[in-house]
């Protein structure tokens, strides 16, 4: 797992494209907000795609909440073998997370020994089915925040969001 | 000088206007009382046109426009002012007239203003001629001095009265002077064209040649020094203009120092909006550094996930325990002692005895399937990680809550700011007005340094030269009885220049003592404060604090000196004519009955209510004759105090609102 690079495909591209600097451009996936004075300005919320994408695999994780690829493969989002790499730790605890809160019902140590073997059997189903929970959390992101026009908005609505995933009192 | 009456005929807005001003000795004062653009300056003006024909109005044409509208293809008409005065015993009725005629291509001056006198007194009435109008006219009012009778309001203000650059020249006028003054500059030996220099050119020398060079140097040396004398006069003139423009730029500044604290807001709310925009953007940017930066957001989610599926208890319930783990053995080692059949102990394992079955057993708690351990670092990680993302969660919260408090902020001040701006908008900046009057103070204070090394280095040196020069003449001119003569003559002149001096120098200096007396005594009754005035060798007023002191120049404050100025300046020139009767004085020639009047437009404006009370107190006592124009509101505070002294009062009105027919009509 997490050997070959992932490939995103349709709107889920869009969303994960509109929200990370680092795709952003490429094909006018912008997330324009009004400065105050009239004018639009490109912002974003996640520094790189890998960001945007383990945050949405936790987002689909945490709501149970996974989706089909899009059948439009005219637009994508590649995440490249080498950063996959490099990220291996937080990918696979993203992996354990997936795996710990699926219901089941096999014992508690089937689930631990497959959260954390080595040799995972069927590795490309494995990675199908995180890419459906960030499929899926890509979605709650747009919701969260597809409607904002104004860096106030983002600012309300993270605070909206560390109340309902973080721990702000 | 006493004006009876004004008429305008077909003058600016007025088509026929007829004023008749008090002439009552107690009640001396006329009052007309207009609204803006009602044509209250249009008849202070036009005692100036029909007086002086100077045309003070920005449009040169002076016929109403509502006759002129109507005025068919060479159609001729003439706008007329005509003034009714008494002046020495005499009256006088000075008609001034232009004519205009309707072209083609518009309305035309026809035939240009000019003016004529009727004088009359009990025995005789005489037309002046016209060659001799211009001259009557200036012997009544000289127009140099009209600046101190008449003040128009615009160019020429009660304001700024003490500022005028040919201030020494006017007070030396009005208080006859002037001939002694001419007849004093006449024998100056200082002058080239002097009759002491004329006559040292005809003293003969003994030896010619000494004499001849010392001459031409005594000649180049008086156009030096007459040279040095102009640039002195040149630069008091400019200090004096530029004292004037300072004075209305500081007058100017207070008169709109309620905008200047609007301007200071507007500077700062667009400073402020400025940076209100930068630090927006820059919290924005930190604000999403820190969701990125050390995966804070991905930890955060994986403590929601911990806690959401309670993944600590579910842990605890594995059979793989941590306390199990065989730490830096591998499966791959266990799976050599096997095979080799031989324990690290040397015990002999034979194939699937208890030893080798309990060695298969135990691969489950070490590398690559550790899982208790695993499972115990993901509770222990995540456990540590609670606190990572609470933390963070607040960081995250607490700075969107700072963007939204500056964008609140920046919003409120864009309100402010347009609010600001309403209220300013047309005002002038007082920001740059400050700049202009600190470039103006600074060039005054160059400019009176240059005065001050001409006068007390360049010219007291050169008049040592010449005095120098003026004895090496001496010692050469042969002592012939032609020379003696011409020396006679020379040393007759220069006395009478050193005692037409020292006349006109003491009756300069007994005129400033008189002057300020008087002035101090005026403004001590129109103004209650521990402030004096001074007057200056050259009848510069300036009030300052007792104890010399230079005073805030307010503009009420300052409007209140000039009126004592004027007013003293008017008492002394009473009081010179009364000690006149009495003495046989070299000076000019005073008439007994002489008196002048004081026309005023909207005197009052910028000066604060009390002043204006003061001052009404005190005008109508000291002068003859006292005409104002002014406002509505600005009469409402003046009206109390000056009520028993008024005799006329009028009302100029905008005919159906109209901006081109005005009418006046007595108040009774």
């Amino acid at each position: 797992m997490f050997e070959k690079q992932i490939r995103l495909y349709g709107k889920y591209a869009d969303i994960i494209r509109k929200y990370s600097k680092d795709k952003q451009g490429a094909d006018e996936q912008h997330f324009l907000l009004d400065d105050n004075e009239g004018n639009e300005k490109n912002v974003y919320i996640f520094e790189n795609i890998l960001q945007c994408y383990m945050c949405a695999a936790m987002l689909g994780i945490i709501n149970k909440k996974s989706m089909p690829q899009d059948s439009n493969r005219d637009k994508t989002a590649n995440i490249f073998a080498d950063i996959l790499l490099k990220n291996r730790g937080n990918l696979y605890r993203v992996y354990q997370h997936m795996v710990l809160s699926e219901e089941t019902t096999e014992s508690i140590d089937l689930v631990v020994k497959k959260a954390f073997s080595i040799n995972i059997v069927n590795p490309d189903q494995e990675q199908e089915k995180i890419d459906g929970y960030v499929r899926g959390g890509l979605l709650i992101i747009d919701e969260w925040f597809g409607n904002c026009k104004t860096y106030e908005d983002v600012a309300n609505k993270l605070i909206d969001f560390m109340y309902e995933y973080g721990f702000a009192e | 000088m006493e004006i009876r009456s004004i008429k305008l005929f077909n003058f600016r807005q007025f088509k026929n206007a007829n004023i008749d001003f008090s002439c009552d000795k107690e009640k001396n004062v006329t009052v007309l009382v207009g609204n803006n653009t009602s044509g209250k300056t249009t008849i202070v003006k036009g005692f100036i046109w029909g007086l002086y024909r100077i045309n003070k109005f920005d449009d040169k044409i002076l016929l109403n426009r509502d006759v002129a509208d109507k005025l068919l293809i060479n159609e001729e008409v003439a706008t007329k002012v005509e003034i009714d005065l008494d002046h020495k015993g005499h009256s006088y009725t000075i008609i001034t007239k232009e004519m205009y005629v309707k072209t083609g291509m518009g309305i035309r001056v026809k035939n240009k203003a000019a003016s004529s006198v009727v004088k009359s007194s009990s025995d005789e009435t005489v037309v002046i001629p016209a060659i001799k109008v211009e001259e009557e006219i200036n012997s009544i009012l000289s127009p140099t001095l009209k600046d101190y009778f008449f003040f128009e309001g615009e160019d020429n203000t009660i304001a700024s009265v003490s500022k005028k650059a040919n201030l020494k020249d006017s007070v030396s006028d009005l208080m006859g002077l002037k001939r002694m003054e001419q007849l004093n500059e006449y024998y100056d030996p200082a002058k080239a064209d002097s009759v002491t220099s004329k006559l040292k050119s005809k003293l003969v020398s003994s030896d010619d040649g000494a004499l001849v060079q010392y001459i031409e140097m005594l000649n180049d040396a008086q156009e030096k020094l007459q040279e040095l004398k102009d640039k002195l006069e040149n630069t008091n003139k400019t200090i004096n203009k530029l004292e004037k423009q300072y004075f209305e730029k500081e007058a100017q500044i207070d008169a709109n120092s309620d905008v200047k604290v609007d301007q200071d807001r507007k500077k700062k709310l667009n400073v402020d909006i400025i940076n209100g925009h930068k630090f927006k953007e820059e919290r924005f940017r930190e604000l999403i550094t820190s969701i990125n930066s050390s995966n804070s957001l991905l930890k955060i989610l994986f403590s929601r996930s911990f806690i959401s599926n309670d993944f600590e208890n579910k842990l605890k319930e594995t059979t793989f325990k941590s306390q199990n783990s065989l730490k830096h053995i591998s499966e791959e080692a266990i799976d050599l002692i096997i095979a080799r059949g031989r324990c690290l102990c040397g015990t002999e394992l034979k194939d699937r005895n208890d030893l080798v079955n309990h060695l298969i057993a135990e691969k489950e708690h070490m590398e690559p399937r550790d899982f208790g351990k695993y499972a115990s670092d993901l509770l222990d990680t995540e456990i540590n990680n609670i606190a990572y993302a609470k933390s963070m969660s607040e960081n995250i919260t607490e700075m969107s809550n700072n963007i939204i408090e500056l964008i609140t902020n920046l919003d409120t001040n864009k309100d402010a700011l347009k609010e600001v701006e309403k209220r300013i908008v047309g005002r002038v900046d007082v920001g740059e007005l400050q700049e202009d009057a600190i470039r103006i103070r600074e060039q005054i204070s160059y400019q009176k340094s240059t005065a001050d090394y001409l006068e007390n280095t360049a010219i007291p040196n050169k008049k040592t030269e010449i005095e120098n020069l003026n004895n090496k003449i001496n010692l050469a001119t042969a002592r012939t009885s032609g020379n003696e003569f011409i020396q006679a003559c020379i040393d007759y002149a220069e006395y009478i220049y050193e005692k037409t001096k020292e006349r006109v120098d003491n009756a300069k200096d007994g005129i400033r003592v008189d002057l300020e007396k008087i002035v101090n005594e005026i403004f001590s009754s129109m103004y209650h404060g521990n402030r004096v005035i001074s007057i200056d060798k050259n009848f510069n007023a300036d009030a300052k604090l007792v104890g010399n002191i230079a005073l805030d120049k307010s503009n009420g404050l300052e409007t209140v000196k000039n009126f004592a100025f004027v007013t003293g300046l008017m008492e002394l020139i009473k009081q010179k004519i009364s000690a006149q009767q009495n003495t046989n004085d070299d000076f000019d020639e005073y008439d007994a009955e002489v008196s002048y009047p004081l026309v005023l437009d909207a005197p009052f404006s910028d000066t604060d209510e009390i002043h204006i009370r003061n001052i009404c107190n005190v005008l109508p006592s000291y002068c003859n004759q006292v005409i104002i124009v002014v406002m509505n509101k600005d009469y409402q505070s003046a009206k109390t105090a000056m009520e028993s002294k008024i005799s006329k009062k009028y009302r100029i009105v905008k005919k159906d609102n109209s901006e081109t027919d005005s009418y006046v009509e007595e108040v009774l």
